[in-house]
């Protein structure tokens, strides 16, 4: 009787790992294997001279010290940090603005906060080259705006100019990052209980109260979430970079994901090319690890 | 306890057609030529342009019907992702038969041993020295052919004559100097028109155009911490910043700058490769242009980089056939008609000489004569991180973000870690 119980335990079990069997595969062989492999790939210096070759020679942390001694990567660490930094700094308080406006029944709410997301589904490269041609110097209508407002007395070179190269792309991605912020905020905030409103509002708690005192604390793991996705989003930027200004003029808006690219597939130092996606990784999974962190601790709470 | 049997086989066999799909894409590619009687065929790649991708498959059409055993796949891949490509395909073991690349590409991927040495079949062909030296060294490498310069192109200034005429500058001619050359830059120049227009992109395009800057000061790629480069840098930096030149030109490709500038009539005039008079044609075909050498320098026109396609032969089992091919398009008659046909220059100087529209045509034949002093970019096997160097010395510069001394230290340093 027992046995029998016991083999059923373990038949039950087979057929769940059975299920997970084609994730797992799928899984290793399109996530875990690339991965393992630019982490191989990282510590043998594989460049040019013997890429065809089988034998590849281990060489330790060479390839990671010839990237942190070049001041390039300093260079587009400092930059993809200031990135993130500027694109979350306007696209979270903006996007949750939205959703809040969005959460007031007005006519029209649902269907104006439709179209606001269509910004989020524009591919990014699409939005790149628009914006590239709207930065433009000579015939961009940034520039034609603004003098017509005569804001400005001469045409900004936005992106030929070290300076301001950072700030249009910042706004290009703030552009396409508000909605994503919004309709994450606003799905929350439908799930708000009314009640709490309807209680507070009986004792007397004024908007702003409402605001910061239920509103705020009951949205905090979503705005986590937003913050923790908006962040790993904003970090690997590549495309917007690539097509916008290519990491350039000279290495201004070079960030680690363009550098890692560049590293590969113009220089084909690839041993280089994969340590800097490393890099890139293991800062992202200690974003990943620190919200995992939150999390838990929100929820012992 | 049917059920869960039942379930547990359709998961198994989910993950088993996972499985047979990755053999099927994988077992497709390695199909080989067997018995003689089969049709081997061959995989082509190219990088070429649609407008000029039209004629060379109209070629390989025609060799498919000389040579009913031979079926020729081609696969068109985007110029700035041939490298990608190629190195992918190499990773995977996947690479066609044959590939047309960039010409200044051929001696990288003969150092990473991805091209074929044809030193043997080039030898017992004998028409190599009808190649003119430039083109033809750039499918050496250690004094071995890798791969074969299908068509040419090189550099000269175009200019726009109505904006000449209203400025009241005198045309240029062939014996100009670098002087002559600022100073019309200088004298065109004026709010509706830029005096020049040249690529200075973060790519090798950028490289192509800004070479001759450094090569008419004395300086090269190896010389980047001269007095010379310095002075050659400078050349550029003090027309860009001299707003002499648009400042979006730092992100323009050459074709970009071609239709935004030069075809509108914004730019008087425009250091560029023969291949974009087909774009102005197109773009505006009223444009009152022509083309005239690099200035010169000692009495001497300042040499062109090369510019160009070469064919390489990547094929692990049917070098015979491939070889053929290769040896077929590069046949005087056929390199002649193709680069007719897309507004290049031959490598070949017999196919050269045998085409009237290189001796007629008012754009096609001041290249034809630049081609002869031509000079090939490097040839080194790293050339690709050589380039990058220059491209970040220039691009850092015209940005102010270093001087030109600065730049020029940098990319040195740069370059002089790349292994030799």
């Amino acid at each position: 009787m027992k046995k029998s119980h016991q083999l059923y335990f373990v038949k039950q079990k087979l057929t769940v790992y059975t299920f997970v069997l084609p994730a797992v595969i799928f899984m290793a062989l399109m996530i875990i294997l690339p991965i393992g492999y630019n982490i191989v790939m990282s510590f043998e210096n594989v460049d040019l001279m013997n890429f065809t070759s089988k034998t590849k020679n281990f060489v330790g942390f060479d390839v990671y010290k010839s990237i942190l001694t070049n001041s390039v990567f300093y260079i587009a660490l400092k930059n993809t940090l200031i990135f993130t930094f500027w694109c979350l700094v306007f696209q979270f308080p903006l996007g949750f603005a939205m959703a809040m406006f969005y959460s007031l029944k007005f006519k029209m709410a649902e269907f104006l906060r439709g179209i606001t997301v269509v910004a989020w589904m524009v591919p990014m490269v699409a939005v790149a080259g628009v914006f590239k041609y709207m930065f433009n110097g000579d015939i961009g209508i940034i520039n034609e705006l603004l003098v017509g407002l005569h804001l400005i007395s001469k045409p900004i070179q936005w992106l030929s100019n070290g300076d301001t190269a950072m700030t249009s792309i910042i706004i290009a991605n703030v552009w396409k990052g508000i909605p994503f912020n919004m309709i994450l905020l606003a799905t929350a905030l439908t799930t708000m209980p009314t009640d709490v409103y309807e209680a507070a509002s009986i004792d007397g708690a004024n908007a702003f109260q409402r605001f910061t005192r239920i509103t705020i604390p009951l949205l905090k793991p979503a705005m986590i979430s937003v913050l923790t996705l908006g962040f790993i989003y904003t970090f690997k930027v590549f495309d917007l970079v690539y097509v916008m200004t290519g990491g350039g003029p000279g290495s201004s808006t070079e960030v680690l994901s363009t550098l890692a690219y560049r590293y590969s597939f113009t220089e084909y130092n690839f041993s280089q090319g994969a340590a800097a996606a490393n890099v890139l990784f293991v800062l992202l999974s200690l974003v990943g690890l620190i919200y995992i962190h939150i999390v838990r601790k929100e929820e012992d709470q | 306890m049917k059920k869960r049997i039942l379930s547990a086989a359709v998961a198994v066999i989910l993950t088993a057609a996972m499985f047979t799909g990755c053999a099927s894409s994988g077992g497709s590619s390695t199909t080989t030529s067997g018995d003689s009687s089969k049709p081997t065929t061959l995989q082509m790649w190219y990088h070429i342009s649609p407008d000029q991708a039209k004629v060379l498959l109209t070629f390989l059409d025609e060799y498919q019907s000389a040579n009913p055993n031979i079926k020729i796949e081609t696969q068109s891949v985007p110029f700035q992702e041939m490298k990608k490509q190629l190195s992918i395909g190499t990773a995977a073991g996947q690479l066609p038969d044959l590939a047309l690349c960039d010409t200044v590409d051929n001696v990288s991927f003969a150092a990473m041993g991805v091209a074929d040495d044809i030193t043997t079949e080039v030898n017992a062909w004998g028409d190599i020295d009808n190649f003119y030296p430039g083109p033809k060294s750039s499918g050496m490498y250690n004094d071995k052919y890798y791969g074969l310069p299908f068509y040419s192109n090189c550099l000269s200034i175009m200019y726009n004559k109505d904006i000449f005429d209203k400025m009241k500058v005198p045309y240029p001619t062939s014996d100009w100097t670098w002087s002559d050359f600022i100073d019309k830059v200088h004298k065109t120049n004026s709010p509706d028109a830029f005096g020049l227009t040249m690529c200075l992109f973060k790519s090798e395009e950028g490289t192509f155009d800004e070479l001759p800057f450094f090569w008419q000061a004395g300086a090269d790629w190896n010389t980047l911490n001269t007095p010379q480069a310095v002075d050659g840098l400078k050349t550029i930096n003090d027309l860009y910043t001299g707003h002499y030149m648009s400042k979006e030109l730092i992100s323009m490709t050459q074709a970009d700058m071609c239709s935004s500038l030069f075809s509108t009539g914004k730019s008087a005039m425009m250091v560029a490769g023969s291949w974009l008079s087909k774009n102005i044609k197109n773009a505006n075909p009223n444009l009152n242009y022509a083309a005239v050498p690099l200035p010169m320098v000692d009495g001497k026109n300042t040499a062109s980089p090369i510019g160009g396609g070469n064919l390489m032969m990547l094929t692990k089992d049917k070098k015979a056939q491939t070889w053929d091919l290769m040896k077929w398009l590069n046949s005087k008659d056929n390199q002649q008609k193709y680069c007719e046909q897309a507004g290049y220059i031959p490598p070949r100087k017999d196919a050269a000489d045998a085409g009237e529209i290189w001796k007629t045509d008012p754009i096609l034949s001041v290249y034809q004569k630049s081609m002869a002093n031509a000079r090939a970019r490097g040839p080194h096997p790293q050339w690709p991180q050589i380039s990058s160097a220059i491209q970040f010395a220039v691009q850092d510069t015209l940005s102010g973000a270093k001087t030109p001394e600065q730049a020029l230290k940098s990319a040195s340093d740069e370059i002089a870690a790349i292994k030799k």
